[in-house]
């Protein structure tokens, strides 16, 4: 007979703070966050503290199986051990870096002191060690429902059933970080970080990452750490481009920068354009391919707000993550790739030809061709002068605007001198002085109606030009730009070889076409050849909709609000017509106030035909308990009153989870838990309003206002079940998800609803901490139980077991069974 | 024209050119160069206080193993705008040159290039493309940034022949030719110090 007696000490009952063992993969202590459309868009604006880090590391693989050759080693050897080398070192710097940033070992990068000698000398003085109770890492294996918050706003419980059976598979979505060994995919791999960070990490989030990548960049190349972690790589390693090969995206709703309005992170945001099927990308549908780029924020603006449900990252449609990686890293090479190839083409271009000629002496041989009796020199004529007058009309003015700004562009500027020993300006002021030469000359033709009857084809005008005209996306990076009977000629030859364009026509529209590109391209310098490490928030659709104010997330709520206050006060309006109050514009716009706070202050006036008594008692009988309810005032400047107060706009319902003084979020009253004091109060709040609406329904007709309540109420209730633009949030314990599917071996609705609200399913606090407690550990299926806190012992049911096992509980719990019970591994 | 240069400074070389250099990779997985010198030759003990062979090591070049834009136009235009010049490189200027550690070299198999096909045929062709004549190996040489050693730009072109090896200034413009229906050629005269 096999006798277990295990003894352990319970010495916290919260399910939400389990502690963390070494190597521990779980990530059930914590909650996963899940939020709808608004409350996601209003998160982009606070740090994140889970990142996934995409490590490429097919530079790396393709030197080393080089290097081996060269050497005459075993290649594959060689370069299997590279690529492990590599992972390890660059995961173990990130876990390095982050464990000092947050312990205090290493300080926030001081950016008005950086410099080399400033990262050295703060990262000398720095030696603690990695340290896993702050920072955990995870190979994310398959983007399971364990990563559903990505792609819904609210779960249900069949969703929550998924989850449960992830959970009790976590190997298959995760693996340890210390398994550096396995390679599921050569080529690149996803690792997840999760901060532990302190409370107080909202105030220095932002500075947290950006010191991070600062670091990594510096350590990665000069650290004695990365030396010891990728020996004997360390000397290859260092050349490598390492800004081109990891990208850092944040895990979630907030973000790791603040996302700004600018060409950098609305490109970097347009990765996730880079997550669809490889099979079904085409490089010039994207607007990182596109022949010309036009305002970024124009582009948001043309574009519907996304759903989160409309999963921008297309997580469902690969298998595992491994697929998925590939796909994005494959999609990303491929249009960088196709950018490359543009860029160096185009500045090759402007540098050969602004070299070779002078704007004269071009504007003479193309006034001489324009004489020539030649239909298909007409042709293109006819297609130089429509590109360089439409171009001209770009944004107003192209060349005006674009072409000379990009002489300001210092990464432009320090590419081209690799490309010209003359200084971009000159180019530029080439294209400037041709560009005008060129309307010229078309606008001549134009007078001397030089185009009667001539009909011009479609199919040679440039892409770019089909693109802004008519919207076609024909792009052909090889198509070529000119007319057969040119091809015989070659105007500009190079080392007696090369042609660069057949007739002086043709070098007039080549150079277009190039300042095009480069102005379109020289937008997204920063994702094409990064200068630093990148990070994009690409998990949040909405975080540059909000930063370039495409997207407000609180402006259902103030719509929401403004509306109650126009229902209320038309109530009051026909109670006591004309409306008679007023609020003093002195009130600081969001502010969380109630309305009887307001009265009190003295901040609401009254119409001076009324009595102040009697409107406050009408107030009373409007707003009935509306009154006490915190409410977020909102000023409109609009003059709605013959006085020169501003109106009162709004009165709202205070959210049960408000996160801070400024941030009011609201929630409807199905939601709420009763389980804390403020929770209660919020809940009454909710309450009230329903009961509230039922209530009046049943007021007595002689009361003329009460249908304008009613449907004031109505409408409000309303807006609070919009599932999207009003900000919603839930957190979602695994721990309990996991455990009623254990104890039920389903999720059913209802317990859906409660472990949506953070509530176990399972029956009171102090058994289900127990029963908590003891599947952590132990992997057990609890059945049923007839165990009692106050009883101190009691049978347990599991499914492991045929015979109930005997639970006690004194100054720890103690398990009697002569069933073999197996600890967790994971 | 470009024969006639050649043959040129063929005839004007200094005899003393006569080393050779190979780019090869150590144990520790380090580059380095190694040059032998012929009996005569003094270039191997100006390098590197050695009388026949000595071997320089090659520091970190940043960003070298990547397809980032100024490397991919580098290894996109060997041959074709980025070639050798007609204009030799001093001696003393490329030992000065090597010894201040800001270089890197690229040969045909070079493990820095992710770019190409290793070893494939169009690179070999790209590299021979770099010398006049036909030279039995090549090296492009880039000089680095003195603080963040990240590449600056192209410098020198070794090129070896059967009896002597010789060094280029790597061209920083193509020759261009204007021509118009005549076909009458307009060559842009390369500006410089004939050596």
């Amino acid at each position: 007979m096999k006798l277990f007696l295990l003894l352990f000490t319970i010495t916290r009952l919260n399910a939400a703070e389990w502690k963390r063992g070494e190597g521990d993969l779980k990530f059930t202590e914590g909650f996963i966050n899940f939020s709808n459309r608004s409350s996601c868009a209003r998160k982009s604006l606070e740090p994140t503290k889970s990142i996934f880090l995409l490590v490429d590391n097919v530079n790396i693989a393709k030197s080393a199986y080089r290097l081996a050759k060269l050497k005459g080693i075993d290649p594959v050897y060689t370069t299997d051990y590279a690529i492990e080398k590599f992972r390890y070192g660059i995961k173990h710097l990130v876990s390095l870096i982050s464990s000092r940033l947050i312990s205090g070992g290493l300080p926030l990068v001081d950016d008005n002191l950086l410099n080399e000698t400033y990262l050295k000398n703060n990262w000398e003085k720095s030696y603690i060690p990695i340290q896993k109770d702050l920072i955990g890492c995870k190979v994310v294996k398959k983007m399971s429902s364990l990563f559903s918050y990505l792609n819904v706003s609210r779960p249900d419980h069949y969703l929550f059933e998924e989850m449960a059976k992830d959970l009790e598979n976590m190997g298959e979505t995760f693996s340890s970080c210390d398994n550096f060994k396995e390679k599921d995919n050569p080529e690149v791999a996803l690792y997840q970080f999760d901060l532990r960070a302190p409370d107080d990490f909202k105030k220095y989030g932002f500075r947290f990452w950006y010191s991070l990548k600062v670091y990594l960049a510096w350590a990665y190349r000069f650290s004695p750490e990365m030396k010891t972690f990728t020996f004997p790589f360390d000397h290859l390693f260092k050349s490598a481009d390492l800004e081109e090969m990891v990208l850092f995206i944040s895990n979630g709703c907030e973000s790791m920068t603040p996302t700004e309005c600018s060409d950098h992170d609305l490109n970097l945001e347009k990765l996730s354009q880079l997550t669809v099927p490889s099979s079904t990308l085409d490089v010039t549908e994207t607007s990182l391919g596109k022949p010309i780029v036009g305002s970024p924020v124009d582009e948001l603006f043309s574009k519907p707000i996304p759903l989160k449900e409309d999963d921008l990252l297309n997580l469902g449609d690969f298998k595992g993550t491994d697929e998925w990686i590939k796909n994005f890293r494959d999609n990303i090479v491929k249009t960088r790739g196709y950018q490359k190839i543009r860029f160096n083409r185009a500045l090759s271009h402007l540098n050969l030809i602004s070299l070779s000629t002078d704007p004269d002496k071009l504007e003479k041989k193309i006034i001489k061709e324009t004489f020539e009796e030649n239909l298909l020199l007409k042709q293109e004529l006819f297609y130089l002068c429509s590109e360089y007058q439409v171009a001209k009309k770009i944004k107003s003015d192209f060349f005006k605007n674009d072409v000379s700004r990009l002489a300001l562009n210092g990464s432009l500027r320090s590419l081209f001198s690799q490309f010209s020993s003359q200084d971009i300006v000159r180019s530029l002021d080439f294209v400037l002085s041709l560009s005008s030469k060129m309307i010229l000359i078309c606008n001549d033709l134009e007078v001397k109606n030089y185009w009667q009857g001539f009909e011009s084809k479609k199919d040679g005008f440039s892409p770019w030009y089909l693109e802004v005209t008519r919207g076609e996306k024909d792009f052909i990076l090889d198509k070529d730009q000119t007319v057969k009977s040119s091809l015989e000629r070659s105007y500009l030859r190079i080392n007696n070889e090369t042609v660069i364009c057949h007739t002086g026509i043709h070098c007039a529209r080549i150079l277009l076409d190039s300042i095009i590109a480069i102005s379109s391209l020289s937008k997204s310098l920063s994702t094409i050849s990064p200068d630093g490490i990148n990070s994009t928030n690409m998990a949040n659709p909405y975080s540059t909709q909000v930063a370039c104010g495409t997207y407000d997330p609180w402006a259902k709520k103030n719509r929401m609000i403004f509306e109650a206050f126009h229902d209320l006060t038309q109530t009051a309006l026909f109670s006591l017509a004309p409306s008679p109050i007023y609020i003093s514009a002195d009130i600081e716009p969001k502010k969380i106030v109630s309305f009887s706070t307001l009265i009190k202050e003295g901040k609401v006036f009254y119409d001076p035909k009324f009595a102040p008594k009697k409107v406050k008692l009408s107030l009373v009988t409007d707003l009935g308990p509306l009154l006490g309810v915190p409410c977020a005032v909102s000023i409109s400047g609009s003059r709605l009153n013959p006085l020169q107060y501003f109106s009162f706009t709004g009165i709202s319902f205070s959210g049960c989870r408000e996160r801070s003084r400024s941030e009011l979020q609201v929630s409807s009253g199905d939601e709420f838990s009763s389980s804390s004091s403020f929770r209660q109060a919020c809940a009454a709040c909710a309450i009230n309003l329903q009961t509230m609406s039922s209530a009046v329904s049943s007021v007595h007709p002689a009361f003329r206002f009460s249908f304008f309540l009613l449907k004031g109420i109505l409408r409000f209730a309303s807006n609070l079940k919009d599932p999207q633009d009003l900000a919603k949030s839930w957190k979602v314990s695994p721990q309990q998800v996991s455990l009623s599917y254990r104890y039920f071996g389903k999720i059913s609705s209802s317990c859906g609803k409660k472990l949506l609200k953070g509530v176990s399913c399972l029956p009171s606090q102090c058994e289900r901490n127990v029963l908590e407690d003891l599947t952590r550990k132990y992997s057990l299926s609890p059945v049923s139980t007839d165990f009692s806190c106050f009883r101190r012992r009691g049978n347990l049911k599991v499914k492991e077991c045929n015979e109930p096992i005997y639970l006690t509980w004194h100054r720890g719990l103690e398990i009697k069974s002569d069933c073999p019970i197996k600890e967790r591994s994971l | 024209m470009k024969l006639l240069l050649f043959i040129f400074f063929i005839i004007t070389i200094k005899s003393s050119w006569s080393q050779n250099i190979e780019v090869k990779w150590n144990n520790d997985f380090r580059k380095e160069l190694h040059f032998s010198c012929q009996a005569h030759d003094l270039f191997c003990e100006k390098m590197c206080q050695a009388m026949s062979s000595c071997i320089i090591e090659e520091g970190i070049c940043r960003n070298c193993i990547g397809t980032g834009l100024k490397l991919h136009h580098l290894f996109t235009e060997i041959g074709k705008t980025i070639s050798s010049s007609t204009i030799l490189f001093p001696e003393d200027t490329f030992i000065e040159f090597i010894r201040s550690g800001h270089f890197a070299a690229f040969s045909p198999k070079d493990a820095y290039n992710v770019i190409d096909a290793f070893g494939s045929l169009s690179v070999l062709k790209k590299f021979e493309a770099l010398c006049p004549d036909e030279s039995l190996s090549q090296i492009i040489f880039v000089e680095l940034d003195k603080i963040n050693r990240s590449i600056i730009g192209p410098q020198v072109v070794y090129c070896e022949y059967p009896d002597k090896s010789l060094y280029f200034k790597v061209r920083s413009t193509p020759d261009f030719s204007l021509e118009e229906r005549n076909r009458a050629t307009i060559s842009i005269p390369i500006p410089g110090v004939f050596f």
